[in-house]
């Protein structure tokens, strides 16, 4: 899923659980967080005759208030424009739709046990056909759990607890270290927590729809600790294996909170990929960094900058530039515009630099 | 609430004075002053009962209603000069320990109790001096610093002895926007020395017999420098300055029939850049656009064949930046985004800051 924002710790908030049923951030928002999202993160250009406070109490399914505490519905949907190589002869563009899922949430009275799960179409890519692997209906995530006043323990499919949670699965943080949009596992998570400690232990056997020598079972955990209300940090280390590959990796993270609603997020990790047939081993170096401005209630300015070292052996690294715009007119709907600027520095030769264009229509009702 | 004073003032009068004939002349006087008449209300007071009179001594309530009345009418100082009589004359001992216990911390914390009588006259005290902050009207320096703590003395003892305590808040709450809008215009400067990372793609030539070939120069190295800016809250200027010591992997990507590659050329690099930029009102953060001045040279190496040789070595150009930065206490941290004309492509910098 991977659909986290991270950046919020600009506006104080430090733990995901705040606002998401997952305590690692992405998926369905709890009650909070989605009054949260309508009477401080959104704007309110459909609704401008209501007051925060009229909204954040109207923030459930379609803008409705919810009175049952135990059954929470909702939907999201995400698009993307991406027109790749700019100013090349082989420049192309492509919309994809990310995600079309519907979410539900099962809980008690007091929120200690719960049920989630999401179920959506997939449809083909123009990478997917080329691989002729048809539009599928897929779940991202499912999960029961049950959460005490310090802990939680969550049992399903999820995303695994490692590193920063971003909402962009192509960073270099989630793509080299095997953690994009379709690489969930089952297994069991658990979380210790107080008001300035997380603690996640993750153990995991794999996708179990996944032929069982392809599953990548292994464990991962995850701490964080907040020196201030501004600054956390934390790390977090990962090992699986399956009968064709092992993999493993240790990631350092920094989260800061500047002035109202801006933020800093940094993460330094190293990844290695061993073929258990070829014995060969090719260890991974990334940096990734992404300062964020908030300009206005709503509206936001981000600076991605990422570094990557694909084989530690080579002197080549890329290095991605990710200027963007996110803008939440209501909410529910997030538009978002980020241009890439990658460049290569080779051992062996020179490449011009590569251009692409994203635009993003995120819905969430 | 100069109306509602002078009303209370009637009240008082009709319920306090004793004196048949002198009752009947100020209750003229105070007739006067709810007409709106008040210049004839002073010269009734002035003429009857010796107000501003050196020789004279003048009863409280001539002077409470001469006060109100030169507030009204706008002089401000004549109305401070007759509350001060009072408190001085009248209400000396209570006036006097008052404010040594406010001095003590300037706060009213330390104040036990303010008499229903002084806090009337304070809060008519804090009034008149806030009318002088909030009135826009130009005052030095010196009476603005005074003007603005006297009013909030005032009126935070006018609070205290449960005297209009909801106008003196709403007073206290226009003061401090007032003062906070105020230090928002002053200018802050700081120095500040840095610390970065600067990668740029670069252009070369390959010059040869059949004419010029564009090689790539993909550069990256670290970056020291330091800068100064000043800014209020609205907006501000800079000039920064950072030396590159940097390596270059430069080569064709043109299919021809030569190749030319070399890996980790020495470049040094000079940017020099001024600008402006806004601080963001959600705080410590700022967006500005600068002009950058760029100077370069690397030790590229000429080619065997002398029929060769690598130009442009050295290139000076000009350039504008789009500069982001992210402020916590001391340190910053700049994101740069720079097209320098004379290149291919964009130069990215991130930069350290330690303001001093």
């Amino acid at each position: 899923m991977l659909f986290a924002y991270p950046q919020f710790i600009g506006l104080g908030y430090q733990s995901c659980l705040t606002c998401h049923y997952n305590p690692l951030g992405n998926g369905p928002l709890t009650d909070y967080g989605r009054a949260l999202g309508a009477g401080e993160i959104s704007q309110k250009f459909l609704r401008m005759d209501k007051s925060d406070e009229e909204v954040g109490k109207n923030s459930g399914f379609f803008w409705t208030h919810m009175e049952n505490k135990w059954f929470r519905p909702s939907l999201d949907y995400r698009g993307l424009y991406l027109r790749r190589k700019l100013n090349t002869e082989t420049e192309e563009g492509e919309l994809i739709h990310m995600q079309a899922d519907g979410n539900l949430v099962l809980k008690s009275a007091n929120a200690r046990f719960i049920l989630v799960g999401t179920i959506g179409y997939a449809p083909s890519t123009e990478k997917t056909k080329k691989q002729n692997v048809e539009g599928d209906w897929r779940t991202r995530e499912h999960y029961a759990a049950y959460r005490s006043d310090n802990w939680g323990i969550y049992g399903g499919f999820m995303d695994k607890a490692f590193g920063i949670r971003i909402e962009d699965h192509t960073a270099y943080s989630r793509s080299v270290t095997a953690l994009t949009q379709n690489d969930q596992a089952h297994g069991l998570l658990f979380h210790l927590h107080n008001s300035a400690h997380d603690f996640f232990l993750h153990s995991f056997a794999g996708n179990l729809n996944q032929s069982s020598r392809l599953r990548q079972a292994g464990n991962s955990l995850l701490y964080e600790y907040s020196f201030t209300q501004n600054i956390r940090a934390g790390l977090s280390l990962i090992s699986s294996k399956s009968d064709f590959l092992e993999l493993s990796g240790l990631t350092t993270q920094g989260k800061f909170a500047v002035g109202k609603g801006s933020s800093v997020l940094t993460e330094m990790g190293q990844f290695t990929k061993t073929s258990i047939a070829s014995n060969k081993e090719i260890t991974s170096r990334y940096f990734f960094m992404q300062n964020q401005i908030r300009f206005a209630r709503g509206f936001s300015g981000f600076y991605v900058l990422e570094w990557l070292i694909n084989d530690i052996e080579k002197r080549s690294k890329i290095l991605r530039l990710g200027p963007g715009l996110q803008f939440f007119p209501e909410q529910g709907i997030e538009l978002r515009f980020d241009f890439y600027n990658t460049r290569v520095f080779s051992e062996t030769s020179v490449r011009d630099d590569n251009w692409d264009l994203a635009g993003q229509l995120h819905l969430w009702f | 609430m100069v109306l509602k004073s002078l009303a209370f003032l009637v009240l008082t009068f009709l319920t306090g004075v004793s004196y048949a004939q002198t009752a009947l002349t100020l209750q003229q006087a105070y007739q006067l002053a709810t007409q709106g008449k008040c210049q004839d209300t002073i010269s009734v007071l002035k003429g009857q009962y010796g107000l501003f009179s050196k020789s004279r001594k003048v009863n409280e309530t001539v002077l409470e209603l001469g006060a109100v009345c030169l507030e009204k009418m706008g002089q401000y100082k004549s109305a401070l000069t007759l509350h001060y009589q009072i408190l001085n004359s009248v209400h000396f001992k209570n006036h006097n320990l008052i404010m040594q216990n406010y001095k003590k911390n300037q706060s009213a914390d330390d104040v036990d109790e303010v008499p229903a009588k002084l806090a009337k006259i304070y809060f008519r005290i804090g009034r008149i001096y806030s009318t002088f902050i909030l009135s826009k009207r130009s005052i030095s320096p010196k009476d603005y610093t005074i003007s603005f703590n006297q009013s909030k003395k005032y009126l935070a003892l006018a609070i205290l002895g449960e005297h209009e305590e909801d106008s003196a808040e709403k007073i206290l709450k226009l003061l401090d926007k007032e003062e906070e809008d105020k230090n928002k215009l002053v200018y802050q400067s700081s120095w500040h020395a840095s610390l970065g990372y600067m990668n740029w793609q670069d252009q070369v030539f390959l010059a040869g017999p059949s004419g010029r070939t564009p090689l790539t120069a993909t550069t990256e190295g670290l970056c020291i420098g330091g800068g100064y800016e000043q800014a209020n809250a609205y907006w501000g200027w800079k000039v920064s300055a950072c030396y590159a010591s940097a390596k270059s992997n430069v080569g064709d990507n043109i299919p021809n029939d030569f190749d030319y590659y070399q890996e980790g050329v020495p470049v040094n690099a000079l940017a020099i850049s001024s600008g402006v930029f806004m601080p963001l009102s959600t705080g410590n953060t700022s967006i500005g656009l600068e002009l950058p001045i760029f100077l370069r040279t690397g030790n590229y190496t000429d080619p065997s064949n002398t029929a060769f040789s690598i130009e442009q070595k050295t290139m000076l150009a000009i350039g504008v930046a789009v500069d982001a930065k992210w402020r916590i206490n001391q340190f910053g941290l700049s994101s740069k985004i720079a097209k320098i004309f004379s290149l291919p492509s964009l130069a990215w910098t991130l930069e350290g800051h330690y303001h001093f």
